[in-house]
């Protein structure tokens, strides 16, 4: 009985190996991807960023260039949700804050209306300008400060506030409500978690909205107008997971 | 048992004429105890409910009337020689009576039951004691005009009466057998009186009865019932792919259509139907609930081609022609085309305008929040550390200012040599304590040594025979204290 085992083992490892050798390089995909995007085959296109996105690869191009493909493909909520991962992974990319104002105008939506809620919003301002490696730089002065041999407690503490204040935003930022995003034209807003549920709204393509749960397919949600109910996963996309 | 006396009452209001035959029995009971009148059966009628009798021994008095202690007159007419008032106008007979559109009907089907005073006095106010009920029904108010409430003079029994309806409900039954209307108690205040009101009247209506039947065999539940026409529509019928269509069906007629809230299916091959937003326009009135209820769905297409919405199909039972029926929509096609091809508003870039792609997949921004607050960990961990420190070195000099003044005054005190050398030592004990703390806390330093050498001294002041003068050594001690204390300033 344990010979058979370890020879099932074997085999489960070898195949194991296989299948990781056979499986493609992430720039191999993406290249792929920006190929069908080049000769305008949007849907493939976006294909292959999915599956990238699906695997774990998180860059900001894989976003920005699905957002190009979806945005020119006429599918702007899920063009919109693409910037905004994307926004995620590098605040400071200014390109990525022109477009998510380029198709906030374009849709219609108020600023408020593609708000990530005032924690979100201020973490990504902390993330856009730095603020934790200005307050990695705050707290190495505060020690050395302290621990010097002439001890400056004064200016110590100045910088340990100086850096807590900075860290802050951060902090309160890791309490946020997840948000997601609109992709679908006209998507319902309904009143249960069914597929006979009375839909009490349409949702605007675009619109952000605070993810309040989650049942089997369905998300709850909160519109701008206030409205909650249940919109389907495929209609309301998780900003900055796919 | 005495009768029939019969007594036929046509009466013709407003153009139509009705008919009512009385049949008199009089009843006579041959022992006490409790007695029942059966229920009466007519052809065509529920039959009447049974009237229970409670048979005494001797006679039941009448009921006795107020009585006036002034015999009726006005006592202050005869003593100021007032005029009498004039007296409300309650000689008059007065009832209610609840009446059914008809005594039977199916599950579903709508009767009308009305609610009517008959009197012969001026009344101010009519209103119900206790809401009424109707158990076994759905109930809806009928929506009245204000002429709907004006009176109608009739004949009953006879004698002319003013007819008012007071209420009209529209009831559905929700269940079969015979189902009772429990009795209404109205309330109606005569005209006049007191204030030009009067002690209102209570009257009662009968309990009515209806016989209810199931839908035929075969009626799908939750059917509707009554008679209604069913029409569909989509707001466009070529779109492009990404865009949705607005597919409306519509249910018009008059029946239990405010009842129907089970969505119709709809399932498309190829494209997602999202659940309907259900809108209605509907009014009750005396045949039913008029007007119509649409369902409305969204659909999006997931492919370029050619769809067909299907045919719905509607089921009701028609109580008209007692029948079963079903209505379909006529199938819509929808075309599809590519997206490049739609409208404008959801028109795709230009294709021959390149998109801006990126060639490279980049890492993200490094996120060092985890390291500052590891940092941050660190850093508030060296200021306590510091913090820790501070006391041994504060031993030296941190003494509180106010503290070492107050013991160099004690200490400069004329007072302070002047009593026992007990008393003076330990007043200069008590002002370095004052500032040091016990003798534990003292630093192991100079001060501290310095301390603890003059703590001796004190002691051996405090305790030693009183064998000749200490001044001189107490002003010893006391000019070392205050040298340590002047050294901390």
């Amino acid at each position: 009985m344990k010979p058979r085992l370890a020879w099932l083992l074997l085999l489960a490892t070898l195949l194991a190996t296989l299948a990781t050798a056979q499986a493609e390089a992430p720039s191999v995909v993406f290249r792929r991807g920006n190929e069908h995007a080049a000769r305008s085959r949007w849907d493939d296109a976006i294909g292959e960023y999915a599956r990238l996105a699906k695997d774990g690869v998180k860059a900001p191009s894989l976003y920005w260039n699905w957002a190009q493909a979806a945005s020119a493909s006429g599918r702007k909520g899920e063009a919109l949700w693409a910037f905004m991962s994307g926004r995620e992974l590098t605040p400071g990319d200014g390109s990525m804050i022109r477009e998510v104002e380029r198709l906030r105008g374009e849709l219609g939506l108020d600023p408020s209306e593609v708000s990530l809620g005032f924690l979100g919003d201020l973490r990504l301002l902390a993330r856009r300008f730095h603020f934790d490696a200005l307050a990695i730089v705050a707290f190495l002065f505060s020690m050395i400060s302290v621990m010097g041999k002439k001890s400056r407690s004064s200016l110590s503490l100045a910088s340990l506030l100086a850096g807590l204040l900075l860290a802050a935003p951060f902090v309160a930022g890791s309490w946020r409500e997840p948000r997601g995003v609109v992709v679908q034209k006209d998507a319902p807003l309904m009143d249960a978690p069914r597929n006979d549920a009375v839909a009490l709204a349409n949702l605007r393509e675009g619109e952000v909205v605070p993810l309040l749960g989650e049942e089997g397919e369905y998300v709850k949600i909160q519109d701008a107008s206030g409205a909650r109910g249940f919109a389907h996963k495929n209609d309301v996309r998780r900003i900055g997971a796919e | 048992m005495g009768g029939p006396s019969t007594s036929t009452q046509i009466s013709f209001v407003n153009g139509s004429m009705s008919r009512q035959k009385v049949l008199s029995y009089v009843l006579r009971a041959e022992k006490t105890g409790s007695a029942e009148v059966g229920a009466v059966s007519v052809p065509g009628y529920p039959p009447t409910a049974p009237i229970s009798i409670d048979v005494v021994s001797g006679a039941i008095r009448p009921a006795q009337q107020p009585q006036d202690p002034f015999g009726g007159r006005d006592p202050f007419e005869e003593i100021f020689g007032r005029p009498r008032r004039p007296q409300p106008q309650s000689q008059g007979k007065l009832f209610v009576e609840a009446t059914l559109s008809r005594p039977a009907a199916r599950v579903g089907e709508p009767i009308l039951v009305t609610y009517f005073v008959y009197t012969q006095i001026s009344l101010s106010g009519v209103e119900f004691a206790e809401a009424p009920k109707y158990p076994g029904f759905w109930a809806e108010e009928i929506d009245r005009s204000r002429d709907d409430s004006k009176g109608e003079n009739t004949v009953v029994q006879g004698e002319p009466f003013l007819r008012y309806p007071v209420l009209e409900r529209l009831l559905f039954p929700t269940r079969t057998g015979l189902l009772e209307i429990p009795e209404a108690r109205l309330r109606l205040v005569p005209a006049g009186g007191a204030f030009g009101v009067a002690a209102p009247i209570e009257r009662s209506t009968r309990v009515l009865k209806v016989s209810v039947n199931a839908l035929p065999n075969g009626t799908p539940e939750g059917s509707a019932v009554g008679t209604y026409a069913v029409e569909s529509s989509v707001d466009r019928s070529t779109i492009a792919l990404g865009d949705a269509v607005t597919f409306r069906f519509k249910v018009k007629g008059r029946g239990n259509l405010k009842w129907v809230d089970a969505a119709p299916s709809l399932e498309i091959p190829g494209a997602r139907a999202f659940p309907p937003r259900v809108t209605s326009d509907l009014k009750t009135t005396r045949q039913g609930i008029e007007g119509s209820k649409t369902w409305e769905f969204v659909i999006v297409p997931e492919k370029e081609g050619t769809y067909e919405i299907p045919s719905i199909p509607f089921s009701s039972f028609d109580p008209a022609t007692q029948s079963l029926r079903t209505d379909r929509t006529s199938a819509i096609p929808v075309v599809v085309s590519p997206a490049t091809a739609s409208a404008p508003a959801a028109a795709p870039r230009n294709s021959t305008a390149p998109v801006s792609l990126r060639a490279d997949l980049d890492g993200p921004q490094r996120d060092l929040s985890r390291a500052a607050g590891a940092l941050a960990l660190l850093a508030v961990a060296a200021q306590a550390w510091a913090w820790r420190r501070r006391p041994s070195a504060s031993a030296n000099h941190g003494r509180s200012k106010s503290a070492i003044a107050a013991a160099l005054a004690e200490l400069r005190s004329e007072s302070l040599l002047s009593g026992t050398k007990e008393r003076a030592a330990a007043r200069i004990s008590g002002s370095l304590e004052g500032v040091f703390g016990a003798r534990a806390e003292w630093p192991n330093d100079d001060t501290g040594d310095l301390l603890r050498s003059l703590s001796e001294d004190l002691e051996f002041l405090r305790f030693a025979p009183q064998l000749g003068s200490y001044d001189a050594k107490l002003k010893e001690v006391r000019d070392r204290a205050v040298a340590i204390l002047e050294a901390l300033q």
